[in-house]
Formats: structure tokens, sequence, C-alpha cells
């Protein structure tokens, strides 16, 4: 089943074209990567699922991109509420300026007032599934930047999962972490899937293959192909996507 | 877009690998050759060839499969490269069992000692089927050094007829040792050998069917 | 020569003029700090922090009037200059990013920025001090705050643009409001560089005198009335080291010490501050 579908999605960064007419669908509680080169779009697409883009007077989107049967774009929604349903991690770790506690109740108090001992359940039972409870629960009160890069990102993850999303977006969430971080990370979104949907963005394809269900391969902002990780990986369809994965772009 | 890989080295690895199990396919081709002239003339120094041969051949397994696993580690292939990674792996695998069939009727040859006890007309008919197999097996190798999927429908349809020239063989020689019952010993050396020449183009079948795997990704093995 | 002998050549020249550059800076900058500790020194005492400036020619006296103006008109300039200059910077960063208004805002601040302090001196002059009929501590606060208002304005749009975009992001990706989103993340996070800024531009009103000839002037004494002439040390400084009084030029050198120190002071506290992250 899709949980978002996007129907001729199209956006532009002033007059630059940057995405053509995308159409696809999110399956439900499954991992679905976007890979493509640099400037492909892989990123603005994901961007558009959480209307990240209204922040910025130049950036529009035309087409539907549909949550819940609701189109995201109508303009009817209210974006902050939508914001909560849709989860983000960055590419950089974006610990906020607080302790680590504070870095995860920030979000819960944004919709919630909770008595302190039910907000720290709320704290531990986040920290927990982002598989980070055993490395901080000994120094909650001390600052998100006194973390490792890679436990920076978890806590990111465990920010944005505090808020019971129904999305997590990820934008190439590994890609300043090294190879221990990136399996923990990799693992993790394995474990998310089984309670959330979530779409990742990457330049590694090889993290594609580990840990996605389904394939998007992006480029110059037209989608190219989309199918079962899988299958992309050892018989894509599409000429483009196999010289692409196999390297043989240029 | 070129079919080139943007790493050239990558290009060289998977051009080495494929030259490498070319080089092995013609070591079994002039195996199938060896077997045809012994036929002719059971010369023991020929059959010592065949013999030595087979362990260069069984050396050039190992190191193909070698290559093949240095490859995955270093490239990590995917999609079409994988195929052919894979498929190289397994061709390997196929054309030292292929050798092993010449070992095979090498060695029924020897026990036949004197080939002039053989029926003319049967020795023509295998030498045939031989040269069947010697051709199925070349064309095989030369589609799967092109990966040219369209002669490897072609060696299907010769494999079908190696196969019919195996059951018209195997029928005579039963017909054979039913009329002449003295005959049993040497038309059951001869039904070893018919045989193993017959699995020879199974063999260069099944590396056509890899060609397919590797262009079109669409497995062909089981299917009838 | 060989080239590689050639260029440790050119690099020990490079090196000597550099070195040479700075101890000519440094030599000039030891010699007023010297200069206002053995001039000023002997003229600290305890009379300096409890009397008023002493009449023209006569004995003792000190220099609590201009003291006490001095932090009075600092004091109401930082207070009334640092949420303006804040609030102004909140603007220009987070709210009028892409606006043309943002933009106009941002050169005509950096022009005053660059302004001489004199003629901000002669503007309020002309707008506050003719009007109201007389020189008068508010007019000086005012002058002022041409001058702290655009420091606090800059360092604040300065250090809210060094916050990552990502972190702006990253907060409204939670749903959090762009007032929640401001408090809470991006003034957090430039608070120091904010609160160096702030500490920076009290350090420059402090010793600003050309501001204050023409609005707060000056008091022979001791006044707290912000509606009338104002003592300060600037202008005492300025008034009585020129003068023929040997205890005036005393009491100068000892205010020049103290301003100088508090100056230095708040320069300290500003490393102390910059340095200090989250």
């Amino acid at each position: 089943m899709s949980k978002l579908t996007t129907r001729d999605l199209n956006f532009y960064y002033g007059d630059f074209h940057a995405l053509k007419s995308i159409s696809l669908e999110i399956p439900e509680k499954k991992v679905t990567a976007f890979i493509g080169p640099s400037g492909c779009g892989k990123s603005t697409l994901l961007r558009t699922f959480n209307q990240m883009f209204a922040l910025y007077p130049d950036q529009r989107a035309t087409g539907e991109v549909i949550m819940n049967g609701v189109n995201l774009l109508s303009g009817k929604q209210d974006v902050s509420l939508l914001r909560a349903k849709i989860g983000m991690v960055f590419q950089k770790p974006t610990p906020f300026p607080m302790s680590i506690y504070d870095n995860i109740a920030f979000g819960i108090k944004l919709y919630e007032q909770l008595p302190r001992s039910e907000l720290d359940l709320r704290v531990e039972s986040a920290l927990t599934r982002a598989a980070l409870w055993h490395e901080v629960k000994d120094k909650l009160n001390q600052s998100g930047y006194s973390l490792s890069g890679g436990q920076q990102q978890r806590l990111c993850i465990a920010r944005g999962i505090a808020i019971e999303p129904e999305i997590l977006l990820l934008d190439e969430p590994c890609s300043a972490l090294d190879p221990i971080s990136t399996t923990k990370i990799e693992e993790l979104i394995t474990e998310l899937k089984k309670d959330y949907t979530v779409v990742i963005v990457t330049h590694n394809m090889q993290q594609a293959a580990r840990c996605s269900d389904f394939t998007a391969y992006m480029y110059l902002g037209e989608l190219i192909e989309f199918g079962k990780t899988q299958k992309i990986f050892v018989k894509p369809d599409r000429k483009e996507t196999e010289d692409y994965i196999t390297g043989r772009f240029g | 877009m070129s079919d080139k890989h943007l790493s050239t080295y990558f290009d060289l690895d998977l051009k080495q690998l494929l030259d490498k199990l070319i080089f092995m396919g013609h070591e079994v081709e002039q195996q199938v050759q060896r077997i045809l002239s012994a036929l002719n003339n059971a010369d023991e120094s020929l059959i010592e060839e065949i013999f030595q041969t087979e362990q260069r051949i069984d050396a050039l397994e190992v190191e193909i499969d070698q290559g093949c696993s240095q490859l995955i580690v270093m490239r990590q292939p995917v999609a079409r490269d994988l195929r052919f990674v894979l498929a190289v792996s397994k061709a390997v695998a196929i054309l030292e069992r292929a050798a092993d069939e010449t070992i095979r009727i090498a060695k029924r040859i020897r026990h036949l000692g004197e080939t002039d006890s053989i029926d003319p007309i049967d020795k023509k008919n295998i030498v045939h089927l031989g040269e069947m197999s010697g051709v199925i097996l070349k064309h095989a190798l030369d589609a799967f050094a092109n990966m040219d999927v369209k002669n490897a429908s072609e060696i299907m349809l010769e494999d079908k007829a190696i196969n019919l020239e195996f059951y018209n063989l195997r029928d005579g020689f039963m017909k054979a040792m039913k009329e002449n019952p003295d005959t049993i010993n040497v038309y059951l050396d001869l039904l070893v050998i018919v045989k193993a020449l017959e699995r020879v183009g199974d063999y260069a079948k099944k590396i056509a069917e890899f060609i397919v795997y590797v262009v079109h990704g669409t497995d062909l093995r089981h299917q009838q | 020569m060989t080239l590689y002998q050639r260029r440790k050549m050119a690099n020990m020249i490079a090196l000597t003029l550099s070195l040479m550059a700075m101890a000519f800076g440094l030599i000039w900058l030891l010699w007023i700090l010297e200069t206002t500790i053995v001039k000023g020194f002997s003229a600290l005492s305890w009379s300096l922090l409890t009397e008023s400036t002493p009449a023209a020619g006569s004995l003792g006296g000190g220099l609590l009037n201009a003291l006490v103006g001095s932090l009075l008109l600092v004091f109401f300039a930082t207070v009334l200059g640092t949420p303006i200059g804040l609030l102004a910077g909140i603007y220009l960063v987070e709210y009028g990013r892409f606006t043309w208004l943002a933009k106009v805002v941002a050169f005509v601040n950096d022009v005053l920025l660059a302004g001489p302090s004199i003629v901000m001196g002669l503007f309020v002059y002309a707008v506050i001090v003719v009007p109201t009929g007389g020189y008068s501590g508010w007019a000086g606060v005012v002058a002022l705050l041409l001058i702290q208002i655009p420091i606090v304005i800059r360092t604040t749009e300065n250090m809210l643009l060094l916050v990552p975009q990502t972190l702006r992001e990253a907060a409204f990706a939670l749903g959090a409001p762009k007032w929640k989103m401001i408090l809470a993340i991006t003034l957090k996070a430039a608070r120091a560089g904010i609160m160096t800024g702030i500490l920076l531009g009290i350090a420059r009103i402090t010793g600003e005198t050309a501001p204050l000839l023409f609005t707060a002037l000056n008091n022979l004494f001791f006044s707290v009335d912000m509606s009338g002439p104002m003592a300060n040390l600037p202008k005492m400084i300025y008034d009585f080291a020129m003068s023929p009084y040997p205890r005036w030029q005393e009491i100068a050198w000892a205010g020049v010490l103290l301003i100088t120190m508090g100056v230095l002071f708040l320069n300290i506290l500003a490393r102390f501050f910059s340095r200090k992250k989250f």
C-alpha cells in the first residue's frame, strides 16, 4: 500500500525546472531509497514531501503530493501539523544548542503538555528506539554537541521519531559518518521500518542496496526508474539506470 | 552514455577475467580435438597429453575463480557487472566439467586399446558427433566473448541436433548389442564416449544460457 | 642559488618584514599603555571616586561626576540600544532574509556603521539639542545609540547568519513555529557571538568623545539629571588634559587609565564569551 503518492509533480527554483513531472508511490512501512548523481533532484523531491521548500520565496511546486488522501500542495494543510507527521534528518547532524534531553523534549513539548515523569518516559523511549539510550542515559543533561557525529545523527533520528511521525525522511544521513556509525544507522533504518515509512536519499549505492526495499533512480529532474531494490541492482529495466549503478555514467 | 566504466581499471579487470575464461575454453576445445584424433589413432602420447592438459585446465579454473572473488571484493559489481561476474564464475565450473568429460573419454579410449575393434561406420558417426560438440563449444565461447545473444539462441538449436544424433547412436549401439552380445564390451565403452560428447554439447548450451542472463537478466535454466 | 634556496631566502625576508611591522605597531601600543599607566597610576586615589571635579586651579577633587555621568550614559544607551539592535538584526536574518526592505536596512546600517561619530553628534545637536533648547544627558544617550545600535545589528546579523540553515530547517521539520525556532534555536546557537557584539558595542561607546561634544556636553558638578548637561569621562579628559592646571591634567590621566582599563576589561569579557560555546 502506498503511504505517499506524487502525481505530475513539478518543482522550480526560480526559473530552473528541477523536478519534471514526477509520479511515484512510496510504499507504507518500507524503506525507499532515492539515488542519482548530484543535482538530479532527489533531495529536492524529499523536501517537497514536508514542504521544506515553502521557507524560500523563489521555490515552488506544482502537481500533487498526496498523503492520507489529502493533497499537501493544495495549501489548505497546516504546514506545522503536516511537518509533525513527516520527520526529517539531514546530511550533517543538527543537534539543537541544548542538552541531549531537551533536544528530544523540544519536539514533544511543541504538541503535548506532559508531566515531567511522562516526558522522561517519552525521551527514554525515543532514545531507545534510536539505539542511543545506553550511550547517553548517564549524561542526558550534557550538550547535544558533546556527542560523536554518529551519536549526534542518532540523536536527530530520536528527535524525529519522538513526535511519532508517520514518515521519516533521511537526507544522506550517513555521508558525514564513519563506517561503524553508518552500520549502526543502517541497522536502525531496518528497525524503523516496522513502525514508519522511511525515505532515504543516498549517494552510496551499496547503502541503498543494503537497507532499502524500493529504489528510485533519478536523473536531471526526472524519475528514470522505480522498482524493488533487488531488481534495480540485479537487472534494472532501463539502460540509464544500469549505466549509473554500474559506474558507466558519463 | 558509453559502455565504458568511469574506472578504466574496472574495465581492465573485467576484460582480463573474460580473456582468461576464453583461453580456458580454448584449451577445452583442443582437448575435444585431441579426443577425436585419439579415436582415429589411439596414440598413448596423445592420451598422455590430454591428461597433462587437464591439470592446466584445473589450475585455470582456480585462478579464474579467485579473479572473480577478487573483483567482487574490490568493485562490488552490481547489475550487468554482477551478472557477468556470476556468469564467469559459473561458466568456469561448466568448462571444467566439460574438460572432465574429455578425460572420461580418454580413459575409455585407453581401455578400448586398439581402436580398430570399432566398427568403421560407428567410428565415423562418433567422430561426427565429436566434431559437432567441438563446434558448439567454439560457438558458445565466441558468443560469450562478444555477449552475442543472437548466436546464443542458435547454439540452443545446435544442442538439440547433438542430442538427436546422440539418441540415434545410442539406439544403434543397443541394437548392435542385442544382435551380437560379444560386442557389449566395446559398445559399453562407446556408449560412455558418446554420452560424454553429448554432455559437452549440454555444457556449451549452459554457457549460451549465461549470455542471455548477462544481457537480459533472465534465467533460462530449467525452462523448456 | 637553487630554487629551493631562493625560496628559503624569500621566506626569511618576508618573515623579517612582517616581524618588523608587528614590532612597529606593538611599540606604539605598549608606549600608550605605559604612558597611561605611569601617568594615571600616580593620580589614582580614593578621592577620585568620592569627589567631583575640582574648581579650576584648586587642588584635590576627583572625577565622581564624570564617572557616574559616563556610566549613566552608557547604561541607558545599552539598555535602549541592545533590544532595538537585537530585534532589527533578527528581522534582517530571520524574517526579512529575502526581501528588498532587509537589503535596504542592511545597507543603511552599513553606512551608519562606517559614519564618523562627529556626524552623529552634530545630527543629534541639530534635531534634539537645538529644539529642546539645551544640552542634556538624553541627547548624549541618543547620540551614543546611533553608534551602538548599528554595531549590535551588524553583529546580531552576522552571528545569526553563521547559524547553519539546516538547524533552522531541523526545527521547522519538527513543526516548530518560527518565533519558537528563533528563541529556542537560532538565538541560543548565536548567543555567545551576540553577547560579544554587545560588549564590544559598549566598549566602543564608552570611549566616544565626539558624539558627546554637542550633546551631553560636560558638567563640572555632580548631577544625575539626564535632562541637563552631563559630565562624562571622554569629554572631561578632553577638557582637562588641554587645561593649564596641573591637577586637572593629573585627573585627566587618571580618567584615561580608568577608561582604558574599562575598555580592556570589556574586551577580555567579550573574548571570554566568544570562546564559550554551548
